[in-house]
């Protein structure tokens, strides 16, 4: 008898196995395949990897603007492929013995619920007090292009570069992962073009920030067919002719690519593990729905990270099972966080908060604070003047609300924005914080001043 | 865009409300100043007025609940002729105070009069209503979220505090780690005027009740409501409170018996009934000048002593519905005539739960009159922040000793229930020696007839 088994050894899992442990509970955690789950494996990590090389051959590229040139890089796809391995197995194998040295048991196997404190893992029964169902997500279908591994492929198969660069790659679904792939692949040397159904790629995020960033990948060669839909493929003897109609219905038209990168979104993976067992039940979607706690309908049942509900993000799974785990061990805990997102492309998006459509939605009167990146020092430095950092906050009482940024290292920056947030800081708070001179931090700095007018290094028009 | 009723400050120091009884449903056409809403507050129910016509959208609280003030309690949609701003004004985003909510106002108390009057009674009133500025309100703020820093979160949650409940003291209301734990410390004892808030009352283990086996059908079980739960309440925060100690003498009144009598038909004539009770407060106002520490309360938050110069008496009046204490104030500065008046009418208004939340509160002393009921003494529960409740009974001609003879006289017991912390043994027995003295020689209270 365990106190908490966790199934699934992902971000989200592996998070609630170790701190369950580190409280003292017994814990057992069951993988039906590789320990890290898709963030290590298939996700976050490889993708971060193959960005980091494919945008060396940029840097190199571009360093001729200052006098340093390079031949013409050799591409041993074999070699990037192995590097992005190893870093993958050094993640996972950390992560496993992470596990074992605080005591987490971790079960090999498919576990199926035999009731809410009872799993069946191939046949081997196991109970627990408590169980954390972590399964996380899967590549969405969409109709007239399953995914067949070799025209129609997923994300985890486009992490295969050792399987080389399509010429012509057609991308459908203009989210984070179609443009991440977009992004390396288009680096790689192949022609992409991203199609999307929305108004613009990533739906949701602040429409001017989207905008330059549109702009920026189109710079990059990757051409973007909004308020598209895709609806089916033909093969030809010179590849693949996709055809191609305006969201709304209307004129069509084919599009030629040699491969297609399916990244229409990802679904909730309950399937085979038999939630009826166990009471659980799942929304329209198939997310396991919970309550701050992560609790299921179910006591003492938790579900986290991508099976709950969007956004799938890692760090929001990692928290959501911190909370999970410091619940089932009898703390108190709540999920009430900001969750901050991001966008691995070049230039990098990031966000936390709200959008100034967001906050006039709930009726709030917005004033905005913007610095585009063109007029920061560090940026030129860095050869990565484009974006901008968007300071959104309450008009009357100067409440930060959020703070969206295009631009370098917004991954690492957007870590500050998030902290404001959690701290309810005001725009002022971010305006009179000494940042260091010259960094890409100041750009969060200036943009809170501008929001006042008050900005240094550009002319403030409002 | 429907607008949100907001539950007022119903009195100064009143931090919340229960909700009694809806008196119109979602979808009735409201008037202005209709009655919506029984609400309750410290053992007096008030009717809240529509602030606009139009349509009730949607009730927000239901019977039952204790929601604090300027909680949102129902939205109405404004009736067209009734509107008072123009709808494009709404639209353009433009949000004024009022737009967010309308704030009825029953009571204006006048700030100026209360400050002069009762100092300590103005103070307490202001720090609640910052308070109630300040409050965040979860889940019904445009943030969609409650204004507080993690470490604030994480100690609410450990603490058992819901986070919505707590004043923020920092920019725009922000919730910091002192004010959870200010809250928390707050959450002990009942503060004045107010009832014990669920927090502390979930750190009092409960009495589990258990039906025996067979009797289900012979219980009847009545929800805990009104103004029964908060008799519950303040009864539970005194009796936590308050190091309640007793102490029983006797008074023979054989003196005022006869000049009651005598003054009865004068009293009559000026249109008022008189009873014994503006005597005995007379005398208690006497003693109470003595005997300051009878007099005062204890401030733990601020670790003092208020000694109070005022002299608001509460009188226990048993009601239909329950017990209600109305004050009378500044029984030092009126006749025995303009006092029986007063009881007289704030006696009857309470039996009909017609006083005002302000004419229930701010005693600095208390009489309890169980006198037609029978039992010899009681052991009072003082109305805590009070220092200590005087209990009047039954006056019956007793045989007692006078120069060694066995003679009856016209006797009564007065029990003087006590907080300990404030006044000592002693002084209570010499507090109640004083009022029995003036009480045996209702003439001397003459020397202080105002």
């Amino acid at each position: 008898m365990y106190d908490l088994i966790v199934i699934g050894t992902g971000p989200g899992g592996y998070h609630a196995a170790i701190r369950a442990a580190q409280l003292g509970l017994k814990v057992a955690a069951v993988e039906a395949g590789a320990v890290g789950g898709v963030c290590l494996n298939v996700g976050c990590i490889p993708t971060k990897a193959l960005l980091h090389a494919a945008e060396t051959l940029e840097h190199a590229e571009k360093a001729a603007e200052f006098g340093l040139v390079f031949a013409e890089p050799e591409r041993d796809l074999a070699k990037m492929g192995r590097w992005r391995d190893k870093i993958v197995k050094k993640l996972t194998g950390g992560v496993a013995s992470l596990l074992k040295n605080n005591g987490v048991e971790l079960v090999r196997g498919f576990a199926r619920f035999a009731g809410p404190h009872e799993l069946e893992v191939d046949g081997k029964k196991l109970e627990a007090k408590k169980i954390i169902i972590a399964t996380g997500s899967k590549p969405a279908v969409l109709p007239g292009f399953e995914p067949d591994g070799e025209h129609v492929l997923t994300s985890t198969e486009m992490l295969q570069v050792e399987r080389g660069v399509p010429e012509r790659l057609l991308v459908i679904g203009g989210g984070v992962i179609g443009l991440e792939f977009a992004s390396i692949y288009a680096r790689l040397g192949a022609e992409v073009t991203i199609i999307e159904y929305e108004g613009q790629i990533l739906p949701g995020s602040d429409p001017e920030l989207v905008k330059l960033l549109a702009r920026s990948l189109k710079k990059q060669g990757i051409a973007i067919k909004t308020t598209t839909k895709a609806t089916g493929y033909q093969k030809t003897k010179t590849g693949l002719q996709v055809t191609v109609e305006p969201a709304g219905g209307g004129e069509q038209e084919v599009l030629e690519a040699d491969k297609i990168l399916l990244a229409v979104g990802r679904v909730p993976v309950t399937e085979g593990l038999n939630l009826e067992a166990a009471g659980v039940k799942t929304d329209a979607r198939g997310f396991v729905p919970t309550n701050e706690q992560m609790e299921t309908n179910v006591p003492g049942v938790y579900a986290i990270g991508d099976v709950t509900r969007p956004p799938l993000l890692a760090h929001k799974a990692m928290k959501e099972g911190l909370v999970a785990a410091e619940h089932a061990a009898g703390r108190p805990a709540a999920f009430d966080q900001q969750i901050p997102a991001v966008v691995y492309t070049q230039p990098e998006f990031a966000s936390v908060g709200m959008t100034e459509a967001e906050a006039k939605e709930r009726g709030i009167e917005v004033r905005v604070g913007r610095f585009p990146m063109s007029a920061s020092g560090r940026a030129m430095t860095l050869q990565q003047t484009e974006g901008m950092v968007k300071v959104v906050a309450d008009a009357k009482n100067d409440l930060l609300l959020g703070v969206h940024i295009l631009g370098p290292g917004a991954s690492d920056l957007i870590a500050e924005a998030a902290l404001a947030l959690e701290m309810a800081a005001t725009a002022t708070d971010l305006a009179l914080t000494i940042h260091p001179h010259p960094t890409l931090s100041e750009n969060l700095m200036e943009a809170a001043e501008n929001l006042h007018g008050k900005a240094i290094h550009i002319l403030n028009r409002h | 865009m429907p607008k949100e009723v907001l539950l007022p400050e119903l009195a100064e120091s009143v931090v919340e409300g229960e909700i009694l009884k809806w008196l119109v449903e979602e979808g009735d056409v409201v008037a202005k100043d209709q009655p919506l809403v029984e609400v309750m507050t410290d053992k007096v129910t008030v009717e809240l007025p529509s602030p606009f016509a139009g349509v009730l959208v949607k009730k927000l609280v239901k019977e039952g609940d204790v929601v604090p003030v300027e909680t949102p309690v129902a939205l109405i949609e404004e009736s067209a002729g009734a509107a008072a701003a123009p709808p494009a004004a709404e639209e353009a985003g433009e949000e004024s105070e009022e737009d967010r909510g309308e704030r009825l106002s029953l009571f204006k108390p006048d700030k100026t009069e209360a400050e002069v009057k009762n100092p300590f009674a103005a103070g307490a009133g202001k720090r609640a209503a910052a308070a109630v500025a300040e409050r965040p309100r979860a889940g019904t703020n445009k943030y969609g979220r409650v204004l507080a820093v993690p470490a604030a979160r994480q100690l609410a949650r450990e603490l058992g505090i819901d986070i919505s409940q707590v004043p923020g003291s920092g920019p725009n209301g922000r919730v910091r780690v002192e004010d959870v734990r200010a809250y928390a410390e707050s959450a002990g004892p009942a503060a004045p005027g107010q009832a014990v808030p669920a927090a502390s009352a979930a750190t009092i283990p409960t009495v589990p009740y258990v039906t025996p086996a067979g009797y289900e059908e012979l219980e009847e079980r009545v929800p805990l409501r009104g103004m029964r739960r908060i008799i519950a309440q303040q009864m539970v925060a005194s009796h936590l409170s308050a190091v309640r100690t007793l102490v029983v003498d006797e008074a023979d009144v054989t003196e005022l018996v006869a000049l009651r009598r005598r003054l009865k038909p004068r009293a009559e004539e000026a249109g008022v009934k008189l009873s014994y009770i503006p005597f005995i407060f007379k005398a208690a106002v006497e003693a109470l000048k003595k005997f300051p520490q009878v007099n005062s309360s204890l401030d733990e938050e601020r670790g003092e002593i208020v000694f109070k110069k005022y002299y608001h008496l509460g009188l226990s009046v048993a009601t239909e519905a329950g017990l209600v204490v109305p004050v009378i104030r500044d029984v030092d500065k009126k006749t025995v005539l303009e006092l029986a008046a007063e009881i007289n009418d704030k006696v009857a208004r309470a039996r009909e739960g017609r006083l005002t939340p302000e004419e229930v509160s701010g005693s600095s002393f208390s009489v309890t009159s169980v006198g037609n009921l029978g039992g010899l003494f009681t052991f009072p529960i003082i109305n805590v922040p009070d220092a200590a409740i005087l209990g009047v009974h039954t006056i019956q001609k007793r045989p007692v000793v006078r120069e060694d003879e066995i003679v009856a006289r016209e006797m009564l017991y007065l029990s003087l229930s006590f907080d300990h912390r404030l006044v000592d043994g002693a002084e209570a027995t010499l507090f109640l020696r004083e009022v029995i003295a003036h009480i045996e020689d209702p003439y001397w209270l003459m020397l202080h007839a105002v």
